[in-house]
């Protein structure tokens, strides 16, 4: 996967940088919005990480630039402004998602691994499998073996967050925003709590979820 | 700074205005009395030669009424004269230019006086010429009392103006100046001092009070202020020693713990801050709090049925309210995260939403321990953690968070001891 890195702290780049390339990426590193938005707007890239405070052109305008150019590379933003409204702002200027700083690296590799096997929305399908689990989608139904399992709909959304995202690693913040909408962290352990829930319900199709310890859950063909 | 004795003075200025004006004022009410005194006497001097001289002028032989000489006594003199002239009677011996008044001096009747002012009307009659005259020396004599009694007058409201007024703005000056200094002083460092006040309970005594609410309210912010620093120092320095013996010992997975432990109280108190600052001003979307509700204790049910508890929700109804569903979700997730931390396994706890005309009602209430009754007011504040719960987890600063949010959306937040446990009520102003 290529991706473009803006950022302008040398420490942090370094660090996304090597990270990233450990995990078998290219990456691009540029330091300022304006070389940064050149190298967008020419080169080819899977994903952009683009800093919101940049110097000469900061990220929002970046985005706006891109989004005018019809560029649909999927772009996460890094930022140091975590209120809400301003997460909406970068999101609403065209990024794709939107990590605060200070985060992990297993956050942000699973985020950008996210953004780069995004499905169109089209694609997206009624009907879900994964080992001896299958999810409909419209019916709302969970079967394991043909079995229906009753599911809160919470623990269905978790089900259905992970099976759409199968083979990749969701992070306990991703998994707190995309099926409980919490923009915050709770110090509770929601997610492990409903993923031990979810697995004594799935009975025999319980190794499906996968625990990747400091890292998150992953939906994959138990070995 | 402050300086005594400054060249300019608003209270000497505003004396001197004032002195200016009040003799001003003075003078032209002199003026104008004077006026009119003197119209009034020259009118009756007037009236009484015009009444003599129609009482004369009808008369025939008139010559044997008028004496020829002033008596010393006689109010009038008089002149009759022929038609070419010539003095027939009385002691005027001339006779006036013109027809009508006029005046002229007189020294020759009275030697020993002084020269005298006459006012005199002379009117044509069948023989000739008839002259009434009178002094004026009534007129002359209010004249200059007048002036005098104006003049000494207006020199007493200049002087009392002048003076007065420096006195009133030196008076005003020094206590404005006690308060400059005591507040120089303050600003030197001794924030303990308070202005002045005495027991005149005047508008000084009243801006010293405001003043000293105000230093006051600063002193506590400041103590407030201190204590948090004191504080984060403090819950700061625990994780970070912890975290160098653990780096110095090479564990890394738990320095990372100990690492997000830190960055969540710095990531708290930074939101806490954010939140106290830019609240208020935001127009804020309207949202439904039933909803957000259940959103929260959906996420907690299971958590609170794990751990031996259970959560209660009452709705009253849809409670509209502008608000920003994130943070209200936030608030609503420490509140029962608090609770989770502070109560015992078989413990209950209720969620309810009521809308009354006032508002919605967001209650939050266990039946745990509850809190000593003198901390119920404490519990909002910052890094604050009954001693008891000093060693539990948890930074103090879930509750500071509640408080935050509840502030930005102009809500009160009260909590309550219900013995057993603790009622936390959230009012939400009303949709307005």
């Amino acid at each position: 996967m290529k991706l473009l890195l803006i950022e302008d702290d040398p420490e942090i780049a370094a660090y996304l940088e090597k990270g990233l390339r450990q995990a078998g990426h290219v990456v691009d590193l540029i330091a300022s919005g304006r070389d940064g938005l050149f190298l967008a707007t020419t080169g080819t890239y899977d994903v952009m990480v683009i800093d919101r405070m940049l110097p000469e052109l900061d990220g929002l305008s970046v985005l706006r630039t891109l989004c005018a150019s019809s560029i649909a590379t999927p772009v996460l933003m890094l930022t140091a402004l975590g209120r809400v409204e301003q997460r909406v702002e970068g999101l609403e200027t065209g990024a794709d998602d939107y990590l605060v700083k200070p985060f992990a690296f297993s956050e942000f590799l699973a985020r950008v691994t996210a953004l780069s096997r995004r499905p169109a929305l089209s694609q997206e399908p009624t009907s879900l499998t994964c080992g001896g689990l299958t999810l409909d989608r419209l019916k709302r139904k969970v079967l394991v073996d043909g079995q229906d399992v009753e599911l809160q709909p919470r623990e269905f959304a978790l089900v259905e967050t992970l099976l759409l995202h199968q083979g990749q690693v969701l992070t306990r913040t991703m998994l707190l925003e995309k099926v409980w909408n919490f923009h915050f962290d709770p110090k509770t352990n929601i997610v492990e709590t409903h993923i031990s829930r979810v697995r004594t319900k799935l009975g025999r199709a319980k190794d499906v979820i996968s625990t990747r310890r400091g890292e998150g859950y992953v939906a994959e063909e138990p070995a | 700074m402050w300086q005594k004795n400054q060249p300019e003075s608003a209270g000497t200025r505003l004396a001197n205005t004032y002195a200016l004006l009040f003799c001003g004022a003075g003078l032209l009410l002199a003026t104008i009395a004077f006026g009119l005194a003197r119209q009034v006497v020259s009118h009756r001097i007037d009236q009484s030669i015009t009444d003599e001289m129609d009482a004369l002028a009808g008369n025939d032989g008139l010559a044997s009424f008028i004496p020829p000489h002033i008596s010393g006594r006689t109010v009038f003199r008089y002149g009759l004269f022929d038609e070419n002239g010539l003095q027939t009677a009385g002691d005027i011996s001339a006779l006036p230019t013109s027809e009508g008044w006029s005046q002229f001096l007189s020294k020759e009747s009275v030697p020993e006086e002084t020269a005298d002012h006459f006012r005199s009307l002379s009117k044509r009659i069948k023989t000739g010429w008839l002259v009434v005259a009178t002094d004026t020396d009534d007129l002359e004599n209010i004249t200059s009392a007048l002036l005098l009694a104006y003049g000494a007058t207006l020199l007493l409201t200049a002087l009392l103006a002048v003076f007065g007024g420096k006195w009133l703005a030196r008076v005003f000056a020094s206590r404005l100046d006690l308060l400059a200094a005591t507040a120089d002083d303050i600003a030197q460092g001794h924030i303990q001092k308070r202005m002045p006040v005495s027991a005149k309970a005047d508008e000084f005594d009243r801006l010293s009070l405001a003043l000293n609410h105000m230093l006051d309210r600063n002193a506590q912010l400041l103590e407030q202020q201190r204590q948090i620093t004191n504080d984060m120092a403090h819950d700061l320095r625990i994780p970070l020693t912890r975290l160098q013996q653990k780096l110095e010992a090479g564990q890394l997975a738990e320095a990372r713990r100990d690492t997000s432990a830190m960055m969540e109280i710095v990531a708290s108190l930074l939101r806490i801050t954010e939140l106290e600052n830019d609240g208020s001003t935001r127009v804020l979307p309207v949202i439904n709090l039933k909803n957000v509700v259940i959103q929260v204790a959906e996420a907690y049910r299971t958590i609170f049925e794990e751990g031996e508890r259970t959560l209660i929700v009452h709705m009253g109804g849809s409670a509209a309210l502008r608000g920003d569903a994130q943070l209200l979700a936030q608030l609503l997730s420490n509140l029962l995260e608090n609770i989770l931390h502070h109560t015992p396994a078989g413990s209950t706890a209720w969620l309810s939403v009521e809308v009354s005309e006032a508002g919605s009602v967001l209650n939050v209430a266990d039946d745990g321990p509850g809190v000593p009754d003198q901390e119920t007011e404490n519990i909002f504040t910052r890094f604050r953690r009954l001693q008891s719960n000093r060693a539990t987890k948890g930074h103090g600063l879930g509750l500071s968070l509640v408080k935050a949010i509840a502030t930005y959306h102009h809500a009160s937040c009260i909590a309550r001891n219900l013995k057993p446990g603790l009622q936390i009520t959230l009012r939400f102003p009303k949709l307005g």
